[in-house]
């Protein structure tokens, strides 16, 4: 693969705990401890994981949101987590987001088309008929009408409003769209209108898709490829087709295992594996592998050392004492 | 024998406007029937009426609830009260909001007994304890003296269900409850209330949008849209065979695990219309790919199915090749 648009390596995003003397943090959630991933030109990676394993810190930080601890996010081969507020604003251009919740990420007060334009007024991109000019366009992109533009958010559907959202984050022309859960707030029977606007937009565009989600039958559907994340760790990634295939890391087994097929005959032959208990605190994850609170497979050693990540096929790795376990270190 | 829960021709209002309108099911002992369908069909406002827990605007306009025997209807406020919580028990999609936060869960657990008199001689701590160990916590001592802000989502929402439980009810109601869950504590929740349901005979009112959860827990399932169901079956007919084309559209728009990705999904045209504005006729027809004058006309009934079940479609023998 040529060189990616998006290369993050060995990222940490540490939260302080605070309460103790003095301000002093007491101890530090690792929101994001170690991750690598890579995005390709007009490729989608889905980043999935249950609510609290850092998937949308790690979003947050490489949309610069959220300044990393240590490591580094490169763009075009370009670092740039340690950006200053102007050449961070230059990259706006390139790096958009769509949140989950697209009746809150929209100003009421603005009409959708005045909320389209803002990105290109910031960046001072065209004179104002320009601008309305690209508002029409953009709207027809996203399946909706020029006419729409004068109009106040109220006055779309939840599905309409994800439209708009998408409009204006395509406004400048961007390379990476950021997607935080862009389904999951709406109506199921709108969910695949705005999937299709997201593939159809990504083939005409060659756009590239960060997919944060922890829907797996909509990751399963839309992302090239996919790492699975647990407490701030990547557990697994590969080809799509063929972690869910053959999924290698025991969480990733059991997450796919846990999604009920809308099938109910195929849905009776599957086996069900359960986890015991919970996500563990992030400000108090345990020892050696994140997940061995809860492993059905865990060892000895899995109590002791965090396993890294091996290689278990082309692209694909996963980090498991049990399942993948790391060629014999040389002692000394 | 007569069903745990027997509705027939429900009617609730709000501000005038009908939010469900004519619906009617059945729910036998150690059955699951899953009512499905997206926000405002008024799957969770059927429940609310059976519970006798509909919000202050909304109005029961019509129909029967029996609950066995008893007609729910006929009975005073005192009577309900004591049905609620001791025969008929419901655990909601929120399960922190749904708890007392300054109370114990245990406190909470064992209230119901207590209010029920259901205590028989047993120690309504000690019982309160050993159902937090039945559905599944942990440590049940400890977490029976602790407050809902000191446990998980899903922990809270087993505690929900140890106190939905504890009076051993004949029909519990299942609003969403794994729907702000994370999907490996989905699976846990799931497996426990099948457990339950196999251990007890409750009968189980499983309300959800989820066509997964469906297919994995429903014996029966009906589809609403509207204020009405629009097809009920059995959960192997209907998703083998649907004739409405909600319900075929429905379960051909969800991205599936075992499905082919990146084709074109199927899509619904247009939105769920809103409360009020219900269109004339079947009410599907503006999304309708086979609407046709008939449609826009008259409201079709339910009808039989070829196989199980009914379905209200003026065109059902041809949803089968519509795709």
């Amino acid at each position: 693969m040529s060189q990616p648009l998006l290369s993050v390596r060995d990222l940490k995003v540490h939260f302080p705990i605070r309460g103790g003397l003095l301000g002093k943090p007491s101890g530090w959630v690792k929101a994001v401890d170690g991750v690598d991933i890579d995005i390709g030109r007009g490729e989608s990676v889905a980043l999935v994981g249950e609510s609290g394993c850092g998937k949308s810190t790690l979003g947050a930080a490489i949309l610069g949101m959220q300044k990393p601890t240590s490591g580094t996010i490169m763009f075009e081969g370009r670092e740039i987590s340690r950006d200053t507020a102007a050449t961070r604003r230059a990259l706006s251009r390139e790096l958009q987001i769509v949140f989950q919740d697209p009746v809150s990420a929209l100003n009421p007060k603005l009409t959708i088309g005045e909320s389209i334009a803002e990105p290109l007024a910031i960046h001072g991109v065209g004179t104002a008929g320009e601008r309305r000019d690209r508002v029409a366009e953009l709207l027809g992109l996203v399946g909706l009408h020029a006419q729409h533009a004068a109009r106040k958010p109220t006055a779309f559907s939840g599905g309409q409003r994800q439209r708009i959202v998408i409009a204006r984050a395509l406004a400048l022309n961007p390379k990476l769209l950021i997607l935080d859960e862009p389904v999951s707030a709406l109506d199921v029977s709108i969910r695949s209108q705005i999937l299709n606007l997201l593939l159809d937009l990504q083939k005409r565009f060659g756009l590239s898709y960060l997919f944060i989600s922890h829907d797996l039958s909509v990751v399963r559907h839309f992302a090239d490829r996919v790492a699975v994340m647990y407490l701030g760790h990547i557990v697994e990634s590969g080809a799509t087709g063929d972690v869910f295939a053959n999924p290698v890391h025991p969480y990733t087994e059991a997450l796919l295992s846990a999604v009920p097929l809308p099938d109910p005959v195929a849905q009776r032959s599957r086996r069900r594996i359960v986890l015991k208990g919970d996500l563990p605190s992030p400000a108090n994850p345990p020892k050696g592998c994140k997940f061995v609170t809860r492993c059905p497979l865990a060892e000895a050693v899995c109590h002791e050392t965090h396993p890294p990540l091996v290689g278990v096929g082309d692209g694909w790795q996963a980090a498991c004492h049990v399942r993948a376990p790391a060629p014999l270190a040389i002692p000394g | 024998m007569s069903p745990v829960l027997h509705v027939d021709d429900l009617k609730v209002t709000i501000g005038g406007n009908p939010v469900v309108d004519g619906v009617s099911f059945d729910v036998n002992e150690g059955e699951i029937v899953s009512i499905v369908g997206e926000s405002g069909c008024g799957k969770s406002m059927t429940a609310f009426a059976v519970m006798d827990l509909l919000p202050k605007a909304a109005r029961l306009a019509g129909g029967r609830i029996m609950l066995g025997d008893t007609d729910l209807r006929a009975l005073s406020e005192a009577q309900r009260r004591n049905l609620r919580g001791n025969h008929l028990a419901m655990i909601f999609q929120e399960p922190v909001a749904s708890l007392n936060p300054l109370m114990p869960i245990g406190r909470q657990i064992a209230e119901s007994l207590i209010v029920h008199r259901k205590t028989q001689g047993r120690d309504p701590r000690l019982a309160a304890i050993a159902m937090l160990e039945e559905v599944g916590i942990p440590e049940p001592e400890i977490r029976a003296g602790q407050y809902p802000f000191e446990l998980s989502g899903g922990m809270c929402q087993r505690a929900m269900i140890a106190m939905s439980l504890i009076c051993r009810p004949r029909l519990l109601i299942a609003d969403e409850p794994t729907t702000a869950l994370d999907v490996t504590i989905q699976a846990q929740i799931l497996d426990l209330m099948k457990r339950l349901r196999d251990e007890t005979g409750a009968a189980i009112l499983l309300i959800t949008h989820d066509m997964g959860v469906v297919a994995d827990m429903a014996d029966r399932v009906a589809v609403m849209y509207a204020g009405r169901v629009i097809e009920q079956a059995p959960v192997d007919d209907i998703f083998a065979r649907q004739e409405h084309p909600y319900t075929r559209l429905l379960l051909s728009t969800i991205p599936r695990l075992d499905g082919r990705p990146k084709v074109t999904l199927p899509s619904i045209e247009g939105m769920v219309p809103d409360i009020g504005q219900w269109p004339v006729g079947c009410r599907f027809n503006p999304r309708c790919p086979l609407a046709d004058q008939p449609c826009i006309e008259a409201q079709p009934a339910l009808a039989p199915r070829r196989d199980t079940g009914f379905a209200a479609c003026w065109h059902s023998d041809r949803v089968e090749t519509m795709l």
